[in-house]
């Protein structure tokens, strides 16, 4: 008789793997943190612009955290709860002012600011603009947090309190049940915002973020920006700890857990008009009326055709580094699903130091690498100072973003079907090749859009690692927008704009390409 | 009649729960055997020690006189054992067509294209889906989706089939249809059936013999006929004032 298996061993194989990867994930932020602290500071890092500049941060988060919450909760709600006219597009289409960089809305406003004839328009300044524009673009998270914690209330919840207390009792109790996750989710907006430096740069407010960015690309000091970068690191952890720690359950419970009767989106006389009113508005305000400042420019001095060539030019690097890092996270983020899927426990965990990680600033892994790329022989120059190098660190970078949405997907694979191909005797490459792949493919084919549009979102990371040559177009954008023509910079911009529609209408087609596949 | 399961003096803890406690519980070829017990007494779990799906902590357990598992050791992969198992959500793999889910079912025992497919043809013929050959579960109606489990399962000719509550979302007409298939087809091919249940009219359909499963342990098993005229369990009490209820 042989010993064919022996309860206890696959666990811990999946916690080694788990670990593995999670340090490949947070390995990026070492050198830093390695290199600062094991080096005498040359120069103070306390200097009154950046204790000031720090005050300026919070509040710049808590503003965001606040102003995305008053729009992305209710709407939320409406989107969850009610049927309205073309419901889809317009659910889906809230998630774009998140996949654009924030620079991008700020010239469309800095635009129609510098348009005599639109005097009348307030437009966003200083702090007031940053929190409104960072704001709107940080909507999405309590949008979709809300969204799909209302999706997670049971027909027959929401059934009962329609019948007994009628429509404000219906929204009442959803938003009960929904506002812890969409605090939540808010908070991690604001923390996200702390480390922008597109919106506070162009509004003219001296954010922490700014100065790191002034220290390694005004000053060339890496040594002082490093630091001020582990300060800000360390704020955010200050920040994101706590809120992982009384909500990660609920966030987890909310993102991750299917409701296999879900209540019907039901249609209300006038909710179900205040639903898209509202969508379309946020839409408007976030991203057509900054669109307009943008095609305001293009239109007066059309430079379509240098944009066109610039685009063209940037177009392969710009898919080598979003491409690669999609491939890479998405990868790592299989792997991890994977592993955690038999285990909540595992998944918290996992959980809780991705959103760590994320909420990390960019430049904290991006000048750590720099920093050793500096000093490394030339024969490492393909992992230092690579087309690699950039798509790794983007990959890992929005690791945790691909991780949440390969985890929901494998959360549907049910644990029966595994048990159906043992009892067959189906071979674990031959059920992984034949069912699981396919079923993730929907999920793996999304993560990697996803991810591919956050990372060009990345402008930090991206421009401190590009090998000399290569530029991606946003950074493109961003290195040409203060010394450029204006009808220049609005025509790239256009464009940019235009690829991440057609890639987020493309999106919108995924779910009916694969249910007429699978029919 | 040769016992093609005897399990004894299983023990299984899930968690910090103590599911199966000292199980002694035999099958024999060809029976047809109604698993009864009320929610969390273990069902399930003593399904999943049989099929190779978990481990006793302790106890043995024998499927056609060979020992399948001992004292937490699987010593007979669950492929191996003969046993076929229709799921309470049937397991279907959702993107695979009807044969294709048969297909696959048949990897594990390596046989040749030409085999495989008789063997497809054959049990889809036997379930009467040969027509949905090409169709995905998820377009299929429940009844279907029945058959194409039942399909899968018997591919494999198996000698004890496991329904572990399978027809529960069924309307009656359905369930007896597939209740009557089941029966023919066990008739026509002599495998022996398993059958978890609370179902009086499941058991009166496919049942000759009953077995009650209480806090992990087996307090009654009988031919169906004795306990219904001499119930001893509060359980087997129950099913038989259901069952005369029903008739």
């Amino acid at each position: 008789m042989t010993l064919m298996a022996q309860h206890g061993s696959k666990p811990m194989l999946r916690w080694v793997l788990l670990v593995i990867v999670l340090g490949i994930a947070a390995s990026p932020a070492l050198p830093l943190v390695v290199l600062t602290l094991g080096q005498e500071p040359t120069r103070s890092l306390w200097t009154d612009a950046f204790s000031k500049s720090t005050g300026s941060t919070l509040y710049l988060g808590a503003g965001v955290s606040v102003f995305s919450l008053v729009i992305g909760l209710p709407l939320g709600l409406l989107a969850a709860l009610y049927r309205f006219p073309a419901r889809r597009p317009l659910i889906l289409f809230q998630a774009l002012p998140l996949l654009l960089p924030s620079f991008l809305l700020c010239i469309g406003w800095s635009n129609l600011a510098a348009a005599k004839w639109l005097w009348w328009l307030p437009t966003p300044d200083g702090l007031a603009g940053c929190v409104f524009v960072l704001g709107l673009q940080m909507m999405p998270l309590p949008f979709f947090a809300t969204w799909a914690a209302g999706h997670n209330l049971t027909a027959s919840q929401i059934d009962s309190v329609r019948l007994h207390g009628g429509e404000r009792s219906v929204l009442t109790f959803s938003a009960r049940a929904c506002a812890p996750v969409a605090i939540l989710a808010a908070l991690l907006g604001g923390i996200l915002s702390l480390s922008d430096t597109g919106a506070p740069l162009i509004f003219g407010y001296r954010s922490a973020a700014v100065e790191i960015r002034t220290s390694f690309s005004a000053l060339f000091d890496y040594e002082l920006a490093g630091r001020q970068c582990l300060l800000l690191a360390g704020l955010a952890l200050l920040l994101i700890a706590p809120v992982l720690f009384v909500g990660l359950r609920l966030l987890a419970a909310a993102v991750l857990a299917r409701q296999t009767r879900p209540a019907m989106p039901y249609p209300h006389r006038a909710l179900s008009w205040v639903a898209p009113g509202g969508l379309l508005l946020v839409l408007i305000v976030g991203v057509v009326v900054p669109t307009l400042g943008l095609c305001w420019p293009a239109a007066e001095n059309p430079m379509i055709e240098r944009a066109a060539t610039k685009v063209t030019a940037t177009a392969g690097t710009t898919l080598i580094f979003t491409g690669g890092a999609a491939v890479i996270a998405v990868l790592f983020a299989t792997l991890i699903a994977l592993a955690t899927s038999a285990s909540a426990r595992g998944r918290l965990f996992v959980l809780a130091v991705l959103l760590l990680l994320l909420a990390m600033p960019p430049a904290l892994a991006a000048i750590g690498v720099s920093r050793i790329a500096t000093g490394a022989p030339p024969q490492l120059d393909w992992l230092m100072r690579s087309r690699l190098t950039v798509a790794l660190i983007l990959g890992l970078r929005f690791l945790p973003v691909a991780t949440v949405a390969m985890m929901f997907a494998t959360c549907g694979l049910s644990p029966s079907w595994r048990d159906a191909a043992r009892i067959h005797g189906v071979s674990r490459v031959r059920m992984f090749v034949r069912v699981t792949l396919p079923y993730l493919s929907f999920a793996i084919v999304v993560s990697l859009l996803l991810v591919m549009v956050l990372a060009a979102t990345d402008i930090t990371t991206t421009h401190l690692l590009q090998p000399p040559g290569d530029q991606s177009l946003p950074v493109a954008i961003f290195t040409v927008m203060a010394n450029s023509p204006e009808g220049l910079v609005a025509s790239l911009c256009l464009l940019y704009l235009l690829c991440v529609v057609l890639l987020l209408a493309a999106a919108s087609q995924l779910p009916r390409l694969w249910s007429r596949r699978s029919a | 009649m040769t016992a093609l399961v005897r399990s004894r003096g299983l023990i299984c803890r899930l968690g910090n729960q103590l599911v199966l406690n000292g199980t002694d519980f035999d099958v024999a070829d060809h029976e047809s055997i109604a698993l009864l017990g009320s929610s969390g007494s273990g069902k399930s779990t003593l399904l999943r020690v049989i099929a190779g799906l978990e481990t006793a902590r302790q106890g043995e357990l024998a499927i056609d006189g060979k020992v399948a598992s001992h004292d937490g050791r699987i010593l007979i992969p669950p492929h191996r054992r003969g046993i076929a198992m229709m799921f309470q959500d049937l397991a279907l793999w959702p993107n695979l067509t009807v044969a294709e889910n048969v297909r696959l079912g048949l990897s594990g025992l390596r046989l040749s294209r030409d085999q495989s497919q008789a063997r497809i043809e054959h049990a889809l013929d036997l379930c009467d889906i040969s027509e949905l050959a090409d169709r995905r579960p998820g377009t299929l109606s429940g009844g279907q989706q029945q058959r194409l489990a039942l399909a899968r399962a018997l591919a494999m000719r198996p000698k004890l089939l496991m329904l572990d509550e399978p027809l529960g979302g069924l309307d009656l007409i359905t369930k007896q249809a597939v209740l009557q298939q089941i029966a023919e087809l066990k008739a026509e091919l002599g495998f022996a059936v398993i059958l978890v249940t609370h179902d009086p009219v499941e058991v009166y359909s496919l049942c000759n013999s009953l077995a009650v499963l209480e806090n992990g342990r087996i307090v009654e098993q009988a031919a169906l006929d004795e306990i219904v005229a001499n119930p001893q369990s509060a359980l087997a009490k129950a099913f038989v004032r259901a069952m005369q209820c029903g008739e």
